[in-house]
């Protein structure tokens, strides 16, 4: 353009050079002029005249004025003419030689204007010489822009190559003026370009084309070694904003390596504008390169989301120019003006949130915007501002702030008050202190608040001021300038203090007496300690913590010589200080309490010793519990809940026997705060103490130690036993999710809320807090609500539970609200089980619901969701549901619980066959129905399996046909089902089938008949004892075991000559175990004859009939029995049961003792030496001889 | 071989005199302070083998006293007895806390305290007695 302007002046002043020339200028023009209007038909032969009449550079200067800027609008004509006059070719020339560089600039912004594509290797030349004139340079740029020619993009493309930081950029602009044209050249390069530049660069230009047909192949490239190619890819794809790049800038986000890379995927993805892409910037917000964090907000802002969260929660970025920009953000989106509306709302929950928001905006660097708003009409706005612009801590605000201190509304004084507290602005002090002197006591209280937190530094600047008020005849005035003086640092504050303590208002001395502690001011000491002695309570306390801050021998004893005249508060501070002292430096002042008869001095150990929490401590507060004094005693116990240790909870225990209830309610209550659940024993039985007090206590106690077996251990005591209050609380402190169903129940009874209400009143804090948490589905700590009863209301609570159950995103709270839920059994919670059991994502959840509904399985509602739950994924659920469902199932509903005996998860089956028993016991036919139409064994062994549960003798005829089945598994399934119909046929059909061919039918109806008493089986069991299988004897043992019958022991007695020893050595078990008492009778005269093997077999699998054996030698009362005992022990391993045979031999029978004396009388002499002693004195000489022997024979 | 020396603190003048006329009549030496303070100055001066001292007495109370002395390498061989009106468990603990070797309920026998005082020297290895000096 330039070049042109050029070229036009120039020829412009020629013409005015000479006149001559000027008049044939306007002759030519007239003429080519009125050519236009025919498209310039002809101008070659008005041309050709024209050559004698005009100056060729008139002619050419108005050629020239002809071409526009636009080559399109160049007609052929009008090229041919240029030619026709040869000036084509000289620009052509003239480009590259012509040594003015205004020539060249003129030739080549000609050839640009004719479009001729001639010129363009001449033009590129142009452009990359390097010590071309950066005008021509720049004409040449523009005419290859000009001539638009398709053909030579190739070319252009090929040049990009070059590295060239003047040219290379304008050549990407000529191409990319080529518009769609160029997509396929560029595309060309951009894939198989040699050079990466000029890859670069076709990426770069593809983008400003936006042709979506490049989407693909730059896609291909995300994946370029180059991260420059990929951050030029990545922009480009968000020029071009085709959705197809979504999912792969979202990969790149994802894993590229180069937070520049990332960062420009990031910017792209905001551009394509996809919505889909808002989960993935938002976690992009938590990268690690700050420049991503940046470039995720600006996508995320050119989302426009509708949750603006991810943006607010950027306001608290680490970064600051992240969080300027989320604020940006935030504003642009309109995000401010809605919390500036927001902060005057009624709803207080609103109005948090966007001062919440507004102080975050303020501090990433908006704190202007805000401030503008404290000129507001609008009284609320002003106050709301004034009040967060402390906290956003713009100390350039001060002055904003202080023209509010005039303003006509108290609320935004007071505002702006506190906010420059906030600040603690120098040039707010002044103004500040002024108003120490206000006639309104709530001006200057805040006011006080506000310089107390002003740096001491800028305070001193106005410490004459405050002296000044500080010997004011006011008593408000001295009581504000001492609370600021406080804050001031230096000797000369320390005198005004010491003389404040006797100031005459009381709020001065007590001030006074704090600060000079805080300020360990020992100077004051004396002073102090006259202060231990003022006539009010709280100086003197102030005093006494004053002293132990100050610390030093001096300080210490006036402590000490205090504490017989302390009132509790008092004795608390000063035992609080004297405890944060530490226990070592504690010891040597327990010696002047401890020499104390004193309560209230002894009172002082006790409190000191437990404020220390040291264990050390506790062995004396234990020596404590013995004291005489009740209060001493109860107080001991206190401290020692205040210890964890060993001897605390020894202690803790000693006090539970104490005669007065008071000691043993403090020593529950100490067990409940440093015990844990090894002490539910004890305390448990506390729940049994005399005294009603003492039982809340333990209750409280047991509570507080938490737990299902807390829970358990609270519900089993009856309800009279306890307060109904405290046992509500004690109840809700366990934090069993499936004990808050009665607290929550019991709030539904005003009476009892408002008792709860109360009894919570009186206990700690922690206990508070810890209730109120476990009655919620989250923990939380609103001090508003641990007192009254307004967090106590029922349906608020239920409502919690309910909604965290619906919605609550973390599975822990979904849990706890399923199981709070489910014990509560109250029919409102009923859907949202039900829902739950049906959607949830969480097995555990639908597990909880399902067995919440269980214990409402007479709703409908819940009925009807637990059948539905019957075809759960996932069987763990799936059996809840079915267990659930089996007492209330009717046959009909009942078609899932059947399909789910095809699951291959045995206890789903077993369940499954449990629940179909009981729904079909009394229509057994249904059972029978369903089993014919199996002809799966498997199916029709549940089938059996059930009839086995039912019992029901209609079933035999079935059970006794399926008994000659083929499947022998179906045969031992019939066995067992007829086992269980015990009826005489049942029986029968069960002998018969002892005949089986199958070894596996014949063990399976030995295994059944275990335990029967009929004389006609164990008469049949006899011709076993011949069965070719040892499988079938080995059960047979086992079976005979089972029965009392003599005859059973008889076929006992000849199994144990079996020739397979792991046969006699059951035999001989059989015979141990056998409740016959001729069984043990008969293995004492098997043993010697049998074999070594078998005995071993016996002594191995013996262990559980010994301790039968063992608890008949101690307990029995037939002696014939005890010494049977002795005798099988001894015979069967004496040495491994010395220890019981031991036992007897101080049984009160001679018989007894004499056999444990023989059993022992080959054990080592060290281990039964001294019991076989003590038998020398033994009253029956048999006894005494045979001990005598014994130890012979031992020693 | 000289005979024992009982230190004898207590600052009730009628019980001072009384406990010293009791130990005298047993063969020891005597010598008395009327508190701890005074005690500790007096083991300082010459070292009794033996220090009878009461609890409960203004300024430095016979715990502190016990428990400076034991603290000092000069003294802290000399066995105290501690006397109280008031002896329990806790009491008893302390006692031996501060280094006493016993804490003795007043009033006191005062053949049972000689008795105490005797047994006391002889476990501590003594080199005479009383009855030594006096069968002499």
């Amino acid at each position: 353009m330039l070049a042109t302007l050029l070229v036009v002046g120039r020829g412009a002043i020629r013409r005015g050079l000479s006149r001559k020339l000027l008049k044939q200028a306007g002759e030519v023009r007239g003429l080519l002029t009125g050519l236009r209007e025919r498209n310039y038909k002809g101008i070659d032969k008005l041309l050709f005249d024209m050559r004698d009449s005009y100056d060729m550079t008139v002619i050419e200067d108005e050629l020239r004025g002809l071409l526009g800027s636009d080559p399109s609008e160049t007609g052929d004509a009008m090229r041919k003419a240029f030619d026709l006059l040869g000036l084509t070719e000289r620009y052509l020339k003239q480009l590259r030689s012509a040594n003015a560089w205004q020539t060249r600039a003129r030739s080549a912004t000609a050839l640009g204007q004719l479009a001729d594509t001639r010129a363009v290797p001449g033009l590129l030349d142009a452009m990359r010489d390097t010590r071309e004139d950066s005008d021509v340079k720049l004409a040449a740029a523009e005419a290859l822009g000009h001539i638009r020619d398709p053909s030579i993009l190739p070319e252009l493309c090929a040049q990009l190559g070059n590295v060239d930081e003047w040219a290379s950029p304008r050549l990407a602009k000529v191409i990319a003026g080529f518009g769609e044209a160029a997509t396929m050249p560029l595309l060309d390069s951009l894939d198989a370009a040699p050079n990466l530049n000029a890859r670069i660069w076709s990426a770069q230009v593809l983008g400003k084309i936006r042709d979506r047909r490049a989407t693909n192949a730059l896609v291909k490239r995300l994946n370029d070694r180059s991260e420059q190619m990929r951050i030029s890819v990545a922009n480009a794809l968000g020029d071009i904003a085709d959705n197809r790049a979504f999912r792969p800038l979202i990969e790149i986000i994802l894993r590229d390596p180069v937070a520049a890379v990332r960062s420009q995927a990031a910017t792209s993805l905001g551009r394509i504008g996809d919505e889909g892409a808002l989960p993935l910037l938002v976690n992009s917000l938590g990268d690690p390169e700050y420049w991503m964090r940046f470039r995720a907000l600006e996508a995320i802002e050119a989302l426009a989301p509708k949750d603006r969260s991810p943006i607010e929660n950027a306001l608290s970025d680490s970064n600051p120019e992240v969080r300027r920009r989320a604020a940006l953000a935030l504003e642009r989106l309109g995000a401010l003006e809605d919390a500036f509306t927001d902060l005057v709302s009624p709803e207080p929950d609103k109005e948090l949130a966007a001062r919440t928001r507004l102080i975050a905006v303020g501090r990433a660097g908006l704190s202007e915007r805000l401030a503008r708003h404290l000129d507001d009409d609008d009284v609320f706005m002003r106050e709301r501002i004034a009040s967060l612009l402390g906290p956003v801590g713009d100390g350039g605000h001060a002055i904003d702030l202080l023209r509010r201190l005039d303003d006509d509304s108290e609320e935004v004084r007071f505002a702006a008050i506190e906010s420059l507290g906030d600040l603690g602005s120098a040039v707010a002090c002044a103004p500040l202190i002024a108003l120490l002197s206000h006639s309104d006591s709530m001006h200057r209280t805040q006011a006080v608040d506000a310089l107390v937190r002003f740096p001491s530094d800028v305070l001193s600047r106005e410490l004459a001021s405050l002296v000044t008020l500080h010997g004011s005849e006011s008593d408000e005035e001295r009581f504000a300038a001492t609370q600021v003086l406080s804050m001031v640092a230096g000797a000369k504050v320390d005198l005004l203090f010491r003389g404040s303590l006797k100031d005459r208002y009381i709020e001065v001395r007590a001030f006074a007496a704090k600060t000079l502690g805080a300020r360990g001011v020992s100077e004051a000491t004396d002073e102090l300690g006259l202060c231990l002695g003022d006539p009010e309570d709280r100086i003197r306390t102030a005093a006494a913590a004053a002293l132990g801050a100050i610390g030093g021998e001096r300080a210490i004893g006036l402590l000490l010589a205090a504490m017989p005249k302390t009132s509790g508060e008092q004795r608390d501070s000063i035992c609080g200080t004297l405890a944060a002292l530490g226990y070592d430096s504690v010891r040597p002042l327990l010696d002047v309490l401890m020499a104390s008869t004193d309560v209230k001095t002894r009172l002082g150990a006790i409190w000191t010793l437990g404020k220390t929490g040291d264990a050390r401590a506790a062995k004396l507060l234990r020596l404590m519990l013995h004291e005489e004094d009740t209060l001493l005693r109860s107080s001991a116990a206190g401290a020692l809940g205040k210890i964890r240790c060993e001897d605390s909870l020894l202690g803790l225990a000693t006090g539970l026997e104490d005669p007065s209830p008071f000691v043993r309610s403090a020593s529950v209550n100490g067990l409940g705060k440093v015990g844990s659940s090894a002490q539910f024993d004890t305390l448990a039985r506390v729940l049994g103490d005399p005294d009603q007090f003492v039982r809340n206590r333990a209750a409280i106690a047991i509570g507080r130690l938490g737990g299902d077996l807390a829970h358990e251990l609270i519900i089993d005591v009856d309800k009279g036993v306890l307060d109904p209050a405290l046992r509500v609380i004690a109840l809700g402190l366990t934090g069993s999710a499936r004990g808050i169903g009665e607290p929550l129940q019991a709030m539904k009874d005003p009476i009892l809320r408002h008792q709860v209400s109360g009894a919570l009143e009186k206990e700690e804090e922690a206990v508070r807090v810890v209730f109120f948490s476990n009655l919620r589905p989250k923990p939380f700590s609103n001090e508003e609500v641990i007192h009254g009863e307004s967090g106590l209301e029922p349906d608020a609570l239920l409502e919690q539970f309910l909604d965290a159950l619906r919605n609550n995103q973390e599975t822990a709270t979904r849990r706890r609200a399923a199981a709070a839920l489910g014990s509560m059994r109250d029919a409102s919670s009923v859907e949202a089980l039900a829902l739950a059991l049906a959607r949830d994502p969480d097995t555990e959840v639908r597990q909880l619901c399902a067995q919440g509904l269980g214990n409402q399985s007479d709703n409908i509602q819940a009925k009807g969701a637990l059948l539905r739950a019957v075809v759960d994924p996932q069987p763990e659920v799936r059996m809840l549901a079915i267990e659930a469902v089996g007492g209330i199932a009717t046959p009909i509903e009942s078609k899932a619980i059947f399909e789910s005996l095809r699951s291959d998860n045995h206890d789903l089956v077993s369940i499954s066959e449990a629940s179909l028993a009981r729904i079909f016991s009394g229509h057994v036919e249904g059972i029978h129905d369903w089993m014919m139409g199996q002809e799966s064994s498997q199916m029709q062994a549940c089938g059996l399996r059930i009839l086995r549960s039912i019992g029901d003798a209609r079933s035999l005829g079935l059970i006794k046909a399926l008994l000659r089945s083929n499947d022998p598994e179906l045969r031992v399934e019939s066995a067992r089902a007829l086992a269980a119909l015990e009826v005489p046929d049942a029986i029968r059909a069960m002998l018969d089938a002892l005949g089986d061919p199958k070894e596996i039918v014949r063990v399976g109806i030995l295994k059944a008949l275990a335990g029967t008493t009929r004389a006609d089986v164990i008469q049949k069991l006899q011709e076993s004892c011949f069965d070719p299988s040892v499988a079938v004897r080995r059960q047979l043992t086992s079976t005979l075991a089972t029965l009392d019958s003599a005859q059973a022991v008889e076929i006992l007695v000849t199994l144990a000559d079996d020739t397979d020893s792991t046969i006699a050595g059951g035999a001989l078990l059989g015979l141990l175990r056998n409740p016959d008492r001729e069984g043990q009778h008969r293995l004492l005269k098997c043993l010697p004859t049998a074999s070594s093997d078998a005995k071993k077999i016996l002594r191995r699998d013996c262990l559980d009939a010994m301790e039968q054996v063992a608890e008949q030698i101690r307990s029995a009362l037939d002696a014939d029995m005890r010494r049977r005992g002795v005798e099988v022990m001894t015979a069967i391993d004496p040495t491994r049961y010395a220890t019981t045979i031991a036992e007897a031999l101080r049984d009160p029978d001679a018989t007894v003792r004499l056999a444990a004396t023989v059993g022992l009388s080959d054990q080592d002499p060290e281990r039964v030496g001294d019991w076989l002693r003590a038998l020398l004195d033994d009253p029956v000489g048999e006894v005494r001889d045979a001990a005598k022997r014994a130890l012979f024979r031992v020693l | 071989m000289s005979r024992h020396r009982i230190l004898i603190v207590d600052d009730e003048p009628d019980l001072l005199a009384s406990l010293v006329r009791s130990v005298k009549a047993a063969g020891f030496d005597v010598s008395t302070a009327r508190d701890g303070e005074s005690a500790i100055i007096e083991v300082a001066k010459r070292a009794p083998d033996l220090i009878l001292s009461d609890v409960i007495m203004p300024g430095v109370n016979g715990f502190q006293a016990t428990r400076k002395l034991k603290e000092n390498t000069e003294s802290a061989h000399i066995p105290v007895i501690l006397m109280s009106g008031k002896v329990g468990p806790a009491d008893t603990f302390w006692a031996e806390e501060v280094g006493a070797i016993a804490l003795l309920k007043k009033p006191l026998d005062p053949r049972d305290l000689v008795q105490r005082i005797e047994d006391i020297l002889k476990s501590v290895g003594a080199t005479s007695t009383p009855e030594d000096e006096g069968n002499a």
